[in-house]
């Protein structure tokens, strides 16, 4: 469904990415795991239409998409979860909700996808009226979640959705994460929790210095020793 | 002495609803872009030179008039926001502001060479006697101004609060980068949010300058400061606060004119505002910022 190829990122000389080859199947979950500083942000920005690539391409469906902007991206059905949630703080849950529908063309029918998106997010349902920025941490990450599925989206990107979160929190994002294909959603998820990422993922990319180091099935490359002593030792030592 | 207050206080509010409705568009501008526009007023004027050649060539009335003037104003905003804005979006705030200055003195300069005298006649939207309630003189065009600001505020309003299009715009305001992950085309918002804040101010000085009756190349200079002074009045790119800063801006001009004369006036303006300014910095201290957010 999504099909990067040689992708290149970079900020004026520096490059961020360096040509990067990646497929996301319909339905199905792949994670980008790397150290902070890798590029797997600029990869996500590049796919969004955030950040323009300098080199390579990305089809969504069979279409180009790399020279679209990120209106036009997200109407073709690409939701993207930002690093650090991102959220409006002093916006209520529900106006926060209803801004992740933009693309739904209008306010009753983004009205509409809040009620059926809320069914997996009981917690938010009876603090809509709340601000935002009154959400504890892993609150906050379910809202930025439930604000990205409010776009009804194809392929959901996530940035490091367990940022900063509680081992609990963690857990709750991560199951919320591995319901997605079941709902017709791909995630394109980059994470720096290696364990749960494969563990919820069908297959994986190894990324550092905007290079993708190894790629395969989840399954395998959780028990590749290289893997282990690369990515398992210094990214969650404390873990 | 109380009628003479209870006069004035008409007065100032009717004038300041124009002050009102100038500061809304000011507002919408610098709420969602956290930029100054200072073409703001000549731009409105360049509607209303249009609208006074359209009198003057074609003798047309003063719906065709203000239609003119309206659309005119709204099309020079267009030229700015391109020029301006457009080009400088999410960085240089002050590139902006600098170089709507130099649109400015460019748009003056059209405004002349379009009609070089000093004054031209601007036809009346009403031409009909000032009548009295309760010994209070009310002039017909005045209470128009007056209507349409709280018109234009409720729909600004509602329109900010209650469609998509406002919530989009909210975001915007509070955080570019944010807004366009979410697929917001925040340079569209920008665009509309400007256009329609010309076509507000293209409003309010259609209202005033047909209650004058005459249009002169001040005008622009004009506008853009009384719209700044009660945008800042009310505390920067909130709604609310606009119109308050407008009819306060109004009123103590009224009170100040009628017992200082026009010299003192603007300087009790000028004293109000440094008062505001302080009292907020002094309330406002600590807190990150002092702006309110549309
Ligand atoms: N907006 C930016 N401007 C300049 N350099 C950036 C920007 N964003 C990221 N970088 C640089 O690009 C590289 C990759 O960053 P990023 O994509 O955020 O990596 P990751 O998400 O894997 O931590 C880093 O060296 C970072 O400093
Ligand atoms: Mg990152």
């Amino acid at each position: 469904m999504l099909d990067c190829t040689e992708l290149g990122v970079r900020y004026d000389a520096l490059p961020a990415v360096r040509g990067v080859t990646l497929g996301v199947p319909s339905a199905r979950i792949v994670c980008v795991l790397g150290p902070n500083g890798a590029g797997k942000s600029s990869l996500l920005g590049a796919i969004s239409g955030q950040v323009r690539p300098v080199a390579g391409s990305i089809r969504f469906d069979g279409e180009a998409i790399e020279m679209l902007p990120p209106h036009a991206i997200t109407a073709r059905g690409i939701a993207h979860v930002p690093e650090g949630r991102m959220l409006f703080g002093d916006l209520s849950l529900r106006e926060n909700l209803l801004l992740g529908a933009h693309n739904a063309g209008s306010l009753a029918r983004a009205a509409d996808r809040l009620d059926a998106t809320l069914d997996a997010f009981p917690m938010l349902r009876s603090r809509l009226d709340e601000p935002a920025g009154m959400l504890s941490g892993g609150q906050a990450q379910m809202l930025a979640l439930a604000r990205g599925l409010m776009a009804a989206p194809k392929l959901i990107l996530l940035d490091e959705p367990s940022l900063g979160l509680s081992p609990k929190a963690t857990a709750d994002v991560f199951r919320l994460v591995a319901a997605l294909p079941a709902r017709g959603v791909a995630v394109l998820l980059v994470e720096q929790n290696v364990r749960r990422a494969l563990a919820v993922s069908g297959y994986a990319y190894l990324m550092r210095n905007g290079l993708f180091q190894a790629q395969g099935p989840a399954a395998e490359l959780m028990r590749d020793p290289m893997v282990q002593d690369a990515y398992f030792g210094d990214l969650h030592a404390g873990e | 002495m109380a009628h003479d207050l209870a006069q004035n206080t008409v007065d100032g509010l009717m004038t300041g609803s124009a002050y009102a409705m100038l500061a809304l568009g000011f507002t919408l501008i610098f709420g969602v872009m956290r930029r100054l526009n200072l073409s703001y007023g000549p731009s409105i004027m360049i509607g209303a030179y249009l609208g006074t050649l359209v009198h003057l060539q074609f003798g047309m009335g003063a719906a065709v008039v203000a239609l003119v003037t309206v659309l005119g104003a709204v099309a020079a905003g267009f030229y700015v926001e391109r020029l301006c804005f457009a080009p400088m979006r999410g960085q240089a705030a002050t590139a902006s502001m600098v170089a709507s200055f130099a649109i400015w003195m460019q748009l003056e300069e059209l405004a002349t060479l379009l009609l070089p005298r000093h004054s031209y006649p601007f036809p009346a939207l009403i031409a009909r006697p000032p009548f009295e309630i309760a010994g209070i003189l009310i002039r017909a065009d005045r209470l128009l101004t007056l209507g349409a600001a709280i018109a234009a505020m409720l729909a600004l309003w509602l329109l900010v609060h209650r469609s998509r299009f406002g919530l989009a715009l909210r975001a915007t305001a509070r955080d570019r980068a944010t807004a366009r992950h979410l697929g917001i085309d925040v340079d569209r918002i920008g665009l509309i949010a400007f256009l329609g804040a010309s076509a507000l101010g293209g409003l309010a000085g259609m209202l005033v300058i047909a209650a004058d009756q005459q249009i002169t190349p001040m005008f622009g200079m004009w506008a853009t400061f009384k719209g700044l002074v009660a945008m800042m009045l009310g505390g920067l790119g909130s709604i609310p606060g606009a119109v308050i800063g407008g009819l306060l801006l109004g009123v103590v001009e009224a009170h100040g004119q009628w017992f200082f004369g026009p010299q003192l006036r603007d300087l009790l303006v000028y004293a109000l505002l440094f008062l505001c300014l302080v009292l907020r910095a002094g309330i406002g201290a600590g807190v990150p910022s002092a702006e309110r957010r549309i």
